[in-house]
């Protein structure tokens, strides 16, 4: 079984379309450090293939990020994104998963961070189209709002043509808890770094899909832009 | 020795004065037992001390040696040697504690700690009361047990070596050991110079640290104050002769429930649907 591996530092494909052929896995890392791309990536799923994307879009800029997999039988497809959106940034994540064939699996992970005067949409359809029985989907967004000038979405569609299936989504968009900062600054850490521990967290779960190298970079980017 | 003057303090939260008028001082050689019927101030007392974002300041002053302390961020009140351990400590997910410890013990220098430093210190703390030093790779209090969450918040007490500590409800929640634990860390912590607000609902604990001084807070404000032998009292014979001998009425707290929901009642009502 083939295993293929794309990692793309700030240098995203305008528009591309990969096939990743029956039984295949394909980890697909995209980064954006110092300057945000739009992009629309279509990934063809093929039977019993896989696909693992990790999203880290830390860059300030603006950008439309549209990821869409299509799925086709017993194929599955995890994504892991972190977007900040941060300074004047507006971006818009949408990472969708049709499911064409039966038995497909899709978790879509989005999480987001919007500061300044940002705008930011964490979207994408999780669409099961009829006949795609014991399709399983799930899509969840979620955005922590810094600051009171921002826009946030967190919005997540389903689309169900098909009984016999498994389909849920979460959503929120809330403020760095206020007790949280407490405890934190009560032990003598100021607010601003209080918050970059808090949201330095949040924003981790994608750090383990690029290599030690890219790591250090993401953590950079992370730094720079919180 | 530093000195904490309280004076005719009065806060609460939006809407509502919960602090009416309190007085209290004390210096860093104090152990002060602070008793009180539940609802009537305790906790909101130590926030505001330490500066919860929760709670609001509607007048008086608090000074530390002198200097103003209200005006102060809870970091820099923190720098000032204040420390709070909390009653219900947040979990913080995704925070690692040893990161966080760290931070906070930076924060208090002027030089970074060494990775060694940091080592030794977390190490020895960890030791001393009594949890496997692993823990400190778990998240910040997140999934922690009731107790752990408790000697957590000592832990953060040796490693930050405040001038004053709260403690809010340290007690609550541990077993005998745990017990015996934190009350020789904050023994140690005496010796070292600290001194204490200790808010305990219980004698077990007076019992090992042997505050020097009592001080019961009555609807906002310090109703007495005293030597050891009032937090004594208070154990045996409760709160009822306060009023007696002191002519101080104390509300219950289910009828200060009762007082402030009545409002809103109606309110539910027609929200409600008229249920
Ligand atoms: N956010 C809030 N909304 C409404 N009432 C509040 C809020 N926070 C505190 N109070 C009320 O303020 C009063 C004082 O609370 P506080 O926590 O200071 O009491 P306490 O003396 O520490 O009690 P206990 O011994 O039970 O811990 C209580 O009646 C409480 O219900
Ligand atoms: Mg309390």
């Amino acid at each position: 079984m083939a295993d293929k591996r794309l990692s793309l530092l700030d240098d995203f494909p305008e528009e591309a379309t990969y096939e990743i052929g029956p039984g295949e896995c394909f980890r697909l890392s995209l980064a954006s450090l110092n300057n945000q791309k739009s992009t629309h990536i279509v990934l063809r799923v093929a039977e019993n293939a896989s696909v693992e994307l990790a999203l880290a879009l830390f860059a300030e800029g603006k950008g439309v990020i549209n990821i869409e997999a299509i799925l086709e039988e017993g194929a599955s497809f995890h994504a892991v994104a972190s977007t900040i959106a941060s300074g004047a940034s507006d971006k818009k994540v949408y990472l969708s998963a049709i499911h064409e064939g039966g038995s497909s699996k899709a978790l879509v992970e989005s999480r987001g961070i919007v500061a300044g005067k940002s705008r930011l949409t964490l979207s994408g359809t999780g669409h099961i189209k009829h006949g795609a029985k014991k399709a399983n989907t799930r899509q969840e967004a979620r955005i922590i709002v810094f600051d009171k000038g921002c826009f946030a979405s967190a919005s997540p569609i389903l689309k169900i043509d098909e009984n016999d299936v498994m389909a849920s989504h979460g959503s929120a968009e809330g403020m760095v808890d206020e007790q949280h900062l407490f405890y934190l600054e009560s032990r003598g850490i100021p607010e601003k770094e209080a918050r970059r521990l808090i949201t330095s967290g949040y924003l981790l779960p994608v750090l383990p899909y690029f290599s030690e190298e890219e790591q250090a970079k993401l953590n950079e980017a992370i730094e720079r832009n919180l | 020795m530093s000195t904490i003057v309280i004076e005719n303090l009065e806060a609460g939260i939006p809407g509502k004065k919960i602090l009416k008028g309190l007085n209290l001082s004390f210096d860093s050689t104090d152990t002060i037992a602070v008793l009180g019927p539940n609802g009537h101030g305790k906790s909101t007392l130590l926030g505001v001390l330490m500066g919860n974002p929760r709670y609001i300041v509607y007048g008086g002053k608090v000074t530390i040696d002198g200097e103003d302390l209200l005006s102060l961020t809870p970091d820099q009140r923190s720098k000032k040697g204040l420390f709070l351990a909390m009653q219900t400590p947040s979990e913080i997910p995704g925070l690692n504690s040893a990161d966080f410890y760290k931070a906070a013990m930076n924060a208090h220098r002027e030089k970074p700690l060494t990775f060694f430093e940091t080592y030794r210190l977390l190490q020895d703390a960890y030791r001393e009361i009594g949890i496997p030093f692993e823990m400190s790779k778990r998240n910040l209090n997140e999934g922690f047990s009731g107790g752990e969450k408790k000697r957590n918040e000592i832990l953060q007490m040796i490693l930050l070596n405040p001038k004053f500590a709260f403690l809010d409800e340290i007690d609550s929640g541990l077993d005998v050991d745990a017990l015996n634990v934190v009350s020789a860390a904050i023994n140690r912590q005496k010796e070292k110079g600290t001194g204490f607000l200790i808010v305990s609902h219980y004698d077990r604990l007076f019992e090992m640290v042997k505050p020097n001084k009592t001080a019961v807070i009555v609807d906002g404000r310090v109703a007495v104050q005293g030597g050891p032998e009032l937090a004594k009292r208070i154990d045996t014979q409760g709160y009822e002769w306060i009023k007696d001998e002191l002519g101080i009425e104390i509300e219950k707290s289910d009828e200060r429930k009762m007082n402030s929901v009545s409002i809103g009642t109606c309110a539910v009502k027609v929200d409600a649907n008229g249920r």
